[in-house]
């Protein structure tokens, strides 16, 4: 049995404001973000996986071009960093990451996965994730307990309920 | 002026349709006022009258009731439900529902969409009786939908009410706003707080599904979509007026560790004002404005969560995943065999006995070596040592299970790496010696 231990977990501070207003920036899942988010580094590596699928469930991949591609999600489907997922009104999913953090989406849910790297050997690394609207359940992994602040999940963009969590229930209209 | 479905030849034809089933009906069944009254709001009924003025506030067509008037007209209908309906704490809303129905009705009666009409009175005597279900409170209508949920998700911006504006975001967005709906409601105390708020949402949301498929339909007839999408926009002004009664949008709270129903993590949560939120209990829970401006700890209750399905069906779907599982296998000092007696491994066997070739089982086993003896050597026995656990443990426990040996050879679901002296669990006090700790291989079976 993997026991989940966390000790005193750090919110990411409030970024520093811009200067001049710029016109919004949204997210894969609509959330109103302060500038564009760099592309991952390693945005082709497989992050996780589909452990199960039910329902309306479409994974959203951002293209180089810009815009994204729009998927069915299928159980065994890889899903890499900067993915979201998007659930209808009878979808839900499991996904399980590399590090071993797990992820649960109920129906009418979209989450991104906005940075995500683990260094399995050295069990360390940086996993944050994006909540748009529904509710997900989150079980950390290894990243989350390889220091404080390295898990977070995020509601809005100004980070300010970034949270490192153990077993938590998120809900975000 | 409202959209209908297709000029007067439509009107007559689905009229004409509709009369078989009204034959089935008294004269009296399609009458909103009678229907109505019947139901506990009759002609001039001063709640419904409240409703009425706060539904064209919504759209922007008078003021909105000022507070004394809203509390004095809600206290007035709780006691109603105190003395004339067994004290049923969800008369207030029900009654809401009753006048908002009825309205409908007789708008669409005015115009002969019989049919909805009928669907609208029926809704309303569903409100009077039913039992909340959890996820519809006493009016199933927001499976509305089935069958008909758009192909994609997309996401649209639902902060903005120009979705109603197009055809295509619209429906997009009907479906992405259901889910908030159904959180919002889904707290008995939010329909308590505010029922004459939750009751335009509820009906707007039905009409604005309403309003889609008759867009839907114009559109496929090449029919230009004519008026404003009123619906959408009531929806949307509702929606975002009714926020301020509901348990706040953002919520978080804790879970028992899976191996211990009574305790839980630890969890340090910052706002925007600097303010620290500690979390350590079992459903210790927080909730933020909707700007994320503001955080302060809520009290909740197992009632909130089971009365919330979107909730306590997150709850149940984690507690239902089997978790990662990790396995640390001991080897003898340069020993590409495992330990005898090493009691890992039957707990890895019992592991694998319960896996089924269906699921998309996924396991990583990494092998490592203590720091005697060259790198090059110890990155090989690390190899070795994992193959032997692959070869010797996983391979005829999972083939008995029935996996096939083409998909135990996918490298992309069972991984094998050698990281030689590179990882130890225990790092070498001074000078290097044996280590049994760093003489392992881990498994993870995901």
């Amino acid at each position: 049995m993997i026991t989940i231990r966390i000790g005193a977990a750090l919110a990411l501070g409030l970024l520093a404001a811009s200067g001049a207003a710029a016109e919004p920036v949204k997210s894969l899942c609509q959330v109103e973000l302060k500038e564009a988010p760099e592309a991952p580094a390693r945005r082709a590596e497989t992050v996780a996986f589909m452990k199960r699928v039910e329902g309306q469930v479409r994974v959203l991949r951002p293209k180089a071009s810009g815009g994204f591609d729009e998927m069915k999600a299928e159980i065994g489907m890889e899903l890499r960093a900067s993915d979201a997922v998007a659930t209808g009104g009878n979808g839900a999913f499991d996904a399980i990451f590399t590090d071993n953090s797990t992820l649960t989406g109920v129906a009418d849910t979209c989450v991104e996965i906005s940075t995500y790297l683990y260094d399995a050997a050295a069990k360390t690394g940086e996993f944050r994730m994006r909540l748009g609207r529904g509710v997900v359940s989150v079980a950390a992994g290894e990243v989350a307990k390889s220091a404080p602040g390295r898990m977070s999940v995020m509601i809005r963009d100004d980070a300010n309920l970034a949270v490192t969590g153990t077993r938590i229930v998120i809900r975000a209209n | 002026m409202k959209l209908r479905w297709g000029g007067m030849a439509a009107t007559l034809l689905l009229a004409a349709c509709a009369t078989e089933e009204a034959a089935r009906l008294g004269p009296t069944d399609w009458d909103a006022a009678a229907v109505s009254a019947r139901l506990g709001a009759g002609p001039g009924d001063p709640w419904c009258g409240y409703m009425a003025d706060l539904r064209a506030a919504i759209d922007g067509a008078g003021p909105l009731p000022d507070e004394a008037t809203r509390m004095a007209a809600l206290e007035a209908v709780r006691a109603e439900a105190r003395d004339a309906k067994g004290g049923d704490p969800y008369w207030p809303f029900r009654k809401s529902l009753i006048c908002e129905y009825a309205a409908s009705a007789a708008e669409e009666a005015a115009v002969f969409e019989w049919v909805t009409v009928d669907q609208f009175l029926s809704a309303a005597e569903k409100a009077a009786t039913a039992e909340p279900d959890g996820l519809s409170p006493l009016v199933p209508v927001f499976d509305h939908l089935s069958g008909g949920e758009p192909e994609s998700l997309a996401p649209v911006d639902l902060s903005n009410p120009a979705y109603c504006d197009e055809y295509e975001t619209t429906e997009l967005a009907l479906s992405q706003q259901r889910g908030g709906i159904v959180q919002a409601v889904g707290f008995p105390g939010s329909l308590q707080r505010a029922p004459d708020w939750f009751a335009v949402v509820q009906v707007a949301y039905h009409r604005w599904g309403r309003e889609v498929q008759e867009r839907k339909r114009l559109a496929q007839q090449r029919v230009a979509l004519g008026d404003a999408p009123l619906y959408c926009r009531r929806f949307h002004s509702a929606f975002e007026g009714s926020k301020q009664f509901a348990i706040k949008d953002n919520l978080i709270f804790l879970l028992p560790e899976l191996d211990d129903p009574d305790k839980a993590g630890h969890l340090v949560i910052r706002d925007a004002e600097g303010r620290e939120i500690v979390l350590d209990k079992v459903l210790a829970a927080a909730q933020f404005e909707p700007d994320g401006s503001e955080g302060e700890p809520v009290d909740f209750f197992p009632e909130d969560l089971a009365a919330s399905a979107a909730l306590k069906g997150a709850v149940d779907r984690t507690n239902a995943l089997p978790p990662p599982r990790v396995f640390t296998i001991l080897f003898d000092y340069n020993s590409r065999q495992p330990e005898a007696g090493d009691p890992q491994v039957p707990l890895l066997q019992a592991e694998l006995a319960s896996r089924d070739p269906a699921e998309p089982l996924r396991i990583a086993l990494s092998g490592h070596a203590d720091c005697v003896g060259p790198r090059w050597y110890n990155t090989m026995i690390s190899e070795d040592r994992a193959r032997a656990v692959f070869d010797g443990i996983i391979k005829p426990a999972l083939l008995s299970r029935g996996f096939s040996e083409a998909t135990l050879a996918d490298k992309k679901r069972f991984k094998l790496v050698g990281l030689g002296e590179s990882a130890p669990a225990v790092e070498p006090e001074g000078r290097c010696a044996p280590t049994e700790e760093n003489r392992r291989v881990v498994v993870v079976v995901q």
